[in-house]
């Protein structure tokens, strides 16, 4: 039986962000939506208006929880301060699920605030799946990983990010957040093939994907959330779609932050070709209702 | 050691660097190069250093961007190069240390007040010690509502030997200026001037509804700091009274309105009899 399966996770259609800027319009409108995904970071303090405007959210919509600093990969593990409350929080909005990314970011104390990229080595695969598992263990209910933009390599890396990330999850035994922008990103700056990337993750492991848009630095390609979704990504995105069906899918938007309509659009958008794409492959699973 | 830690901490120096590592010849980033030139692998677009680059470029820029939103004012006072300035030498200082970015200036007022050149400017230490008090009551603990029966289950007696519990979400600041309304002024984009030096003590405190604050008499001050020590009433009453040479009816007269106030701005919560 696939992850997904195993763990009755549903497809939840496509959702956004929520962002501050749209609080208004979301709590004084209610617009449609199917979902949405919240910075976990933003509601791990002890009060204070973010936790109100969290119950508010998640009475009206589905809510699923996405963390930034887990750092799964840093050799130090989170704090047990965190990680309780982390649990609260997860546990407030029982989600089918909760993700964070498959990066370092704390080292001798600090929290440098990144996603950065680990070395792809059979070591590397050993700590990430022992951390993931514990980290499942002391929240108690499935994780998804998400594979991060990247803008380095290590000499040290004797796998391909695609083989790395799938090694993971299958010796942790967890789901995969798959982000196609992250996956189309790191494909340009170190010059692979996306394609590649998405024929290979396992399918059945894939309970979510992320579409953003990105700035191009000339050189290299910045994971900024800043934009629309490109069209080479949303092509990368039509591929995903035919390969792991009807998932959940979510679109970023972080900075240059638009208009409610816009973002609503963008989701519009990811809809319409995921019905597309499904209708054109029945050996997919359908869209639930 | 395992190589991966090994990794992570010369990772980590390299991007805290206040030096560009693409700067030809700079002594200081050295180490870092030797880190590239071993760890990294030169890629067709990007050489190893330029890649590290790339997440120091993000180190700054990130933490940069949260010190700006958290000390609008204090940037306003410095100008943008001079708070650049106070930001870098923060975070050598400093570094992240939570998840939580909104920690990021937790250690900031005591920073002014400790280091040259910012130290040797009172008002900056003031306006700094304001702004940082705003950001930490934004997810301040909540407390419950005061229960104004509390009060009625209180004997009259017991009242001298109750200790008052206030809000976490409730802090005094002593500064030698109204640093609060320079504060307001460069937030709302009006005409922020730095005032006269003036002994004042602001109450900043979580309202239901937004973060609000309060200049308090230096009675009010004074007995308000007793009571969060943990002074009993009657105590902290007498040593307020006596310290500032207060008339004791004069004292008592005012006591219950003050008790009012803190009830109803939500900045006294409970109350403990002994
Ligand atoms: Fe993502």
């Amino acid at each position: 039986m696939g992850f997904r399966e195993r763990h009755g996770i549903v497809d939840l259609g496509v959702g956004v962000g929520a962002r501050v800027p749209h609080y208004e319009t979301i709590f004084g409108e209610t617009p449609a939506m199917d979902w949405f995904e919240i910075i976990s970071e933003n509601f791990l303090g002890d009060g204070g208006r973010a936790l109100e405007q969290l119950d508010k959210l998640r009475h009206a919509y589905r809510v699923i929880p996405h963390g930034v600093s887990l750092a799964l990969g840093s050799v130090e593990p989170p704090s047990a301060d965190y990680l309780r409350r982390l649990r609260a929080l997860v546990d407030r909005i029982a989600p089918p699920w909760f993700s964070d990314h498959l990066c370092w970011g704390r080292v001798d104390g600090m929290d440098l605030h990144d996603l950065l990229p680990m070395p792809m080595t059979q070591a590397a695969v050993a700590h990430v799946a022992d951390r993931i598992k514990q980290v499942q263990d002391a929240i108690g209910r499935p994780f998804a990983l998400e594979n991060v933009s990247s803008y380095l390599t290590y000499r040290e890396s004797t796998m391909p990010e695609w083989a790395f990330l799938t090694e993971v999850a299958e010796r942790a035994d967890c789901g995969l957040l798959f982000d196609v922008n992250n996956a189309y990103v790191s494909a340009r700056n170190h010059g692979f093939d996306a394609a590649t990337y998405v024929d290979y993750v396992p399918a059945h492991r894939v309970v979510q994907m992320h579409l953003a848009g990105h700035t191009d630095m000339g050189k290299y390609i910045l994971d900024t959330h800043s934009d629309h979704v490109c069209d080479p990504v949303w092509d990368l995105y039509r591929r995903a779609v035919g390969r792991f069906g009807a998932v959940s899918t979510l679109v970023e938007w972080d900075e240059n932050i638009p208009a409610w309509e816009v973002l609503s659009q963008e989701a519009a958008r990811a809809r319409g070709l995921r019905r597309e794409v499904l209708a054109a492959s029945p050996a997919t699973v359908k869209v639930q209702p | 050691m395992s190589s991966l830690f090994e990794i992570q901490r010369r990772f980590g120096d390299a991007i805290r660097s206040g030096t560009a590592l693409t700067t030809p010849g700079a002594e200081e980033t050295q180490e870092h190069l030797a880190f590239a030139a071993t760890s990294v692998t030169d890629g067709a677009r990007l050489s190893a250093v330029e890649q590290l680059d790339v997440y120091r470029e993000q180190f700054w820029f990130r933490h940069l961007a949260s010190l700006q939103e958290d000390f609008v004012a204090v940037e306003h006072l410095l100008g943008k190069e001079r708070f650049q300035v106070l930001v870098r030498a923060y975070l050598d200082e400093h570094p992240p240390r939570h998840f939580s970015l909104q920690r990021l200036g937790d250690a900031m007022p005591e920073f002014v007040r400790s280091a040259a050149p910012w130290s040797s400017d009172p008002f900056l230490v003031d306006l700094v010690a304001v702004e940082q008090a705003f950001v930490f009551l934004f997810d301040a603990p909540d407390a419950r509502p005061f229960d104004p029966a509390m009060l009625a289950n209180v004997p009259e007696a017991a009242w001298p030997l109750s200790t008052i519990r206030l809000s976490p979400a409730f802090r005094i600041l002593h500064l030698g200026s109204e640093a609060h309304l320079y504060r307001a002024a460069a937030r709302t984009g009006g005409n922020a001037e730095v005032p006269e030096r003036k002994p004042t003590h602001l109450a900043v405190a979580r309202g239901k509804t937004a973060l609000e604050y309060m200049v308090l008499g230096e009675p009010q001050s004074v007995i308000l700091e007793k009571l969060r020590a943990g002074m009993p009433l009657g105590e902290a009453c007498e040593h307020t009274q006596r310290e500032l040479s207060m008339d004791a009816a004069d004292f008592e007269a005012q006591l219950g309105g003050w008790f009012q106030g803190w009830t109803a701005w939500g900045w006294l919560v409970g109350i403990d009899p002994p």
